[in-house]
Parts: C-alpha cells; sequence; structure tokens
C-alpha cells in the first residue's frame, strides 16, 4: 500500500511516499526557514503563501521521483493541527480535493502523533505500551502509547515549549534564530559554569522553561552591570545541560511510573546531540530500549505523517470532505 | 467546452459549471474565512451530483485570482490548481475586479472596487461597451486618492464592488453606482470570461497560478517600517 503525506503546518512544506507504514519512497521537505529569520519568528501569513506556491510543484516532483503515478496512490495522510490554522488549510484543501479527484480514502493526523510515528519509518518499531516524549518548537509533551490509537496525556510544557525556549534564550544570548542549532552549536565550546535551579512545578511530569528563561536575563543583566565580558558558550551549554537533565529526569520517571521499558522520542529538539548523547547513557544504564528517529525526520516532515495515517487507517479511521484544520487539536 | 469555475475572494463565494451555449449550474452561497475549506469540497460534490458532470469532462478551470479574502483565495485556487494538475488541464484566472467590470454593461468608463486595509481600496479600470478593455491594470489606493481621481474626471462612469459609505456620499453627478445584486461576482460571469480569455490563450500552467493579493502581509508591512525595503 502506498501512502502519500502531506505536511503544512508550520514552516515546512513537505509531500511523502511511503509504502506500508515504515518504508519511505520519497520525503521532500521544503523549509521556508530562510524567509522566515529576518523576522525572528514564523510570520503566518508568509507561511501561507509559501505552502500555496510551492506544495503542488512539490507534489509533482514527488511522483515524478518516485515512477510511480497517480492510480498507484491507496491512502491520503494529511496533517489536522495542532498548527498555524491558515498553513493547515493549504495541506488539507490540497489532501481533500486529491482525494476526491482520485477517488481515494482521507485520513487527517495530528501532528504530535505524527512526530511519533517518526519512530515506525524502520523494520523494527518499537512495542506497546510505551512512554513517548515529544519535544519541539510547539511542543514538550510526555504521552503513554498504549497502542496506535491509544494515547494518554502524562505531563507537559506549562509556557514554552523546549524548542521555543531555546529561540528566546538565544536571542537573549544574541545567537540568532532558529535558537536550538544555534545554542547547540555556543555549547559546544562551552562548558558548565552557572548551575540553573532545578525546575519544580506542582505535577512531577510537568515542566516549566520561563523561571530558566528569566534566570538567564538577570544572570545577563547583572554581568553587564559589572562591566564583565558574557561568556556565551559557557551560557548556552549551562542552559543546554539544565533543560536535557530536566527532559531526562521526568522521561524516567514516567517509564518507572508506569513500568515500561521502552522510550521513544519525537519531535526537532531530539536532533540536538548533545540531548542524544544524554539519553542513550542513560538508557544503557538503566536497561531502557531508546528510538529516536534520524535528524531529517525529527523535525517536520511528511513521511511521518504517511506513516501514522497508514496505521490509523488499518485501526478504521477514514476522513470526509468536511475535515477541517484544527490549529489546538488535541490527541488525548 | 466544459468549464469548472471558484470563486472564493469573498463572503458571497460560488462554484459554477458552465458549457458554451448549453447548461449552466451555478451554486452561490455565503461563507467565512473559517468555513472556506470545510465546505467547498462538499459543495463541489453537490453540484457535480446534480449536474451529473464528471470531473473527467471538464476542459478549463476558471478561478477569480484576487484580491480578497487572504485565506479564501488560497482555498479556492488550491482546489482549482489540484484538480487542473491531477487532470493535467489549464487554469485561466481573471481577477475579482475583472468580473465586477465584466458582468456591468456600461458606455462610460468602470472602476471595479474592494475594500483593502482601513481607508484603503483594490482598484482596476475599464471599458467594455463594446469590447472588454482593462484601462488601468489592479492597484491599492487610498479613499481620500480615489475621491480625487472621480471628482476630476469628464466622463459618465459606473462604480462596481463593495463601495464604502462614504465614497458613495461624495460622488459628482456623472458618478453612478450598480446596484447590490450586480456588485459581487457572479459564477457564470467569472466563467464566461475565463472562457474568453483562454480563447485569447490567456491561461495558466497549473504549477504557475498564485493568487493576487494586492497586499503585503502585515508583518512585512511592519517590517519595511522598521528596516526599509527588502532585497
Amino acid at each position: 500500500m502506498y501512502i502519500l503525506g502531506i505536511e503544512t503546518s508550520c514552516d515546512e512544506t513537505s509531500i511523502a511516499i511511503v509504502k506500508d507504514g515504515e518504508e519511505i519512497i520519497e520525503n521532500l521537505i521544503f523549509s521556508q526557514i530562510e524567509t522566515h529569520k529576518i523576522f525572528g519568528g514564523v510570520v503566518p501569513e508568509v507561511a501561507s503563501r509559501l505552502h500555496m506556491e510551492v506544495l503542488n510543484k512539490i507534489f509533482k516532483l514527488a511522483m515524478e521521483k518516485s515512477n510511480l503515478s497517480l492510480k498507484d496512490i491507496d491512502l491520503i495522510s494529511v496533517t489536522q493541527g495542532p498548527g498555524l490554522v491558515g498553513a493547515l488549510w493549504i495541506g488539507i484543501t490540497f489532501a481533500k480535493t486529491l482525494a476526491y479527484a482520485l477517488k481515494k480514502p482521507l485520513v487527517g493526523v495530528n501532528h504530535l502523533v505524527g512526530h511519533i510515528f517518526a519512530n515506525f519509518l524502520r523494520k523494527d518499531p518499537p512495542n506497546f505500551p510505551f512512554i513517548s516524549l515529544v519535544v519541539s518548537g510547539g511542543h514538550t509533551e510526555w504521552i503513554l502509547v498504549e497502542d496506535y490509537d491509544r494515547y494518554r496525556l502524562l505531563g507537559k510544557t506549562l509556557d514554552d515549549a523546549a524548542g521555543e525556549a531555546f529561540d528566546k534564550v538565544a536571542r537573549l544570548l544574541g545567537l540568532g534564530y532558529p535558537g536550538g542549532p544555534a545554542i547547540e552549536k555556543a555549547a559546544e565550546k562551552g562548558r558548565l559554569i552557572f548551575d540553573f535551579p532545578k525546575i519544580k512545578c506542582e505535577r512531577e511530569l510537568d515542566i516549566s522553561f520561563s523561571g530558566l528563561k528569566t534566570s538567564m536575563l538577570y544572570l545577563i543583566k547583572n554581568l553587564q552591570k559589572e562591566g564583565r565580558e558574557i561568556p556565551i558558550n559557557d551560557l548556552a551549554f549551562s542552559f543546554q545541560y539544565r533543560v536535557i537533565e530536566e527532559l531526562l529526569e521526568r522521561s524516567f520517571i514516567a517509564l518507572n511510573k508506569f513500568q515500561t521499558s521502552t522510550l521513544v522520542l519525537a519531535g526537532g529538539v531530539v536532533a540536538n546531540k548533545y540531548l542524544q548523547k544524554r539519553f542513550s547513557e542513560v538508557s544503557k544504564r538503566e536497561n531502557i530500549k531508546l528510538f529516536m528517529p534520524p535528524p531529517i525526520l525529527c523535525t517536520d516532515n511528511a513521511a511521518m505523517i504517511a506513516s501514522a495515517g497508514y496505521y490509523l487507517y488499518n485501526k478504521g479511521k477514514v476522513d470526509g470532505l468536511d475535515l477541517s484544520a484544527d490549529p489546538s487539536l488535541e490527541i488525548f | 467546452m466544459r468549464i469548472l469555475a471558484i470563486d472564493t475572494a469573498t463572503k458571497q463565494s460560488s462554484i459554477t459549471l458552465w458549457e458554451n451555449d448549453k447548461e449552466i449550474w451555478e451554486f452561490l452561497f455565503a461563507t467565512s474565512s473559517k468555513d472556506y475549506g470545510e465546505t467547498i469540497l462538499l459543495n463541489l460534490d453537490m453540484l457535480l451530483r446534480r449536474s451529473n458532470w464528471n470531473l473527467e469532462d471538464i476542459d478549463l478551470y476558471v478561478i477569480s485570482k484576487g484580491p480578497g479574502s487572504f485565506t479564501g483565495l488560497r482555498i479556492g485556487m488550491m482546489v482549482i490548481k489540484t484538480l487542473a494538475q491531477v487532470f493535467n488541464k489549464p487554469i485561466s484566472a481573471p481577477s475579482y475586479l475583472d468580473v465586477l467590470a465584466y458582468q456591468n454593461k456600461f458606455p462610460g468608463i468602470i472602476f471595479s472596487i474592494l475594500p483593502a486595509r482601513k481607508n484603503e481600496l483594490h482598484l482596476a479600470s475599464y471599458r467594455n461597451w463594446k469590447d472588454f478593455q482593462k484601462i488601468e491594470k489592479e492597484e491599492v489606493v487610498s479613499i481620500e486618492e480615489f475621491l480625487k481621481r472621480i471628482n476630476i474626471l469628464q466622463e459618465e462612469a459606473l462604480l462596481v464592488g463593495e463601495i464604502p459609505e462614504e465614497i458613495k456620499m461624495k460622488l459628482p453627478n456623472n458618478v453612478i453606482f450598480t446596484s447590490k445584486s450586480s456588485s459581487f461576482l457572479r459564477g457564470a460571469s467569472l466563467a464566461e470570461l475565463g472562457f474568453l480569455m483562454f480563447n485569447k490563450g490567456e491561461y495558466f500552467d497549473p504549477l504557475e497560478l498564485n493568487p493576487y493579493y494586492g497586499q503585503k502581509s502585515s508583518a512585512e508591512i511592519n517590517w519595511e517600517k522598521l528596516h526599509g525595503k527588502k532585497e
């Protein structure tokens, strides 16, 4: 079965063709990041206009590269939300029109579920149940996944997503946008010089980044007041260290609490090499089976949407021509 | 020749099936920025069922390319682009203002108008008494500037479209405006003008067509205020 995946929820326009939920035939991603860079963040109207310009072209390219014909497509899977509403509508309208014209079934997929399914694009996917940490520019959530279509939210960020916190702190340090890769790069040359306070929330699996951000702001202000040089690389490392240790700690609390031995990471922040190193070390020590997608499948892409669509379709999910964008779609 | 024409530029949307000198099926419906995307394919499906037309029989796709609601323009055009891509057919794309002028015969000059941002208008001018002619192409002007232009006109003029009350009150005697029912785009007019344009060779490859917005996004305008023009 060939599944066409479509992803336009934020600033990446992506079309993928996936076979049987696990084998990537094509996964084309057009990133708008260079355009949004000058604004210091994603501008929704600009994102929608760019999706509109390129989506049909990327689809044509994907079909040509795959050597498949339109009638070979068996299922159309599209991101329904969460995301930017105008951007989501581009992909959904494309998907619905295509499903209608080709007379093929359509499945709307939750973007977060999509990220988790980036780990199913392989021969030996994770077994249920497992704990998943979805950590990106828009999300930081711990989820107990019991089946392809059974999810339980265990904890989440009470304010910014981790990726957002990276962006904001990168701005404070003058490191530019996007903040994740910028901080990771600076941190490579840095060391732990400042012990940011541990993050405490009322519920043990929730997290909050606002205090950490404020500590960084005052730290920089004080250094400036004293006329001292800002140790950018060291502060980048110290911040990254604290964020990742907190993510790690909560992931293992969740694993213990629900007696599961599989941890599945998903989302753009998982592309961070230091995060990968720390999660690998601790998982090995604690005898936990760890899944992390390759970097290209960590950030937004349509292959993960195609994979999720395949498994959900097999569970009986199918959508009609009234499928609508839902910018704050929940999975629970 | 069989045509499918879609207009989702304003709150009055339409889907039209049009065959020259034969039959016309037109569905006119009210939409909002929230439900353009939700209703469009359901309505298209309904119209195709009622008419017993098949997508496979469509020879030409027509879309009003703008100006209008940014979201609306994208939804309608995405449907048209994708259908034209799947069935490998051309698209003709008159502007919303073109169609307004085309559907109102008048011996003098015609101004097509659609409100833009605060105190601004999308504007284009035409003559259509004999042949359909575009005099000035789409631009965005202030209401003040438009009133200035209207007041020095030496001939009869017709205003078509959503005309702000402020303008209606200040019109000189040689300028009139249309009734409400002629002031929004009608699907049959869109299809007919699309057909004329196609016959003149004015059509697009589905991959190369994009909406005519007439305006930058607010973020770009603010950025330019702070930093000067991009590029």
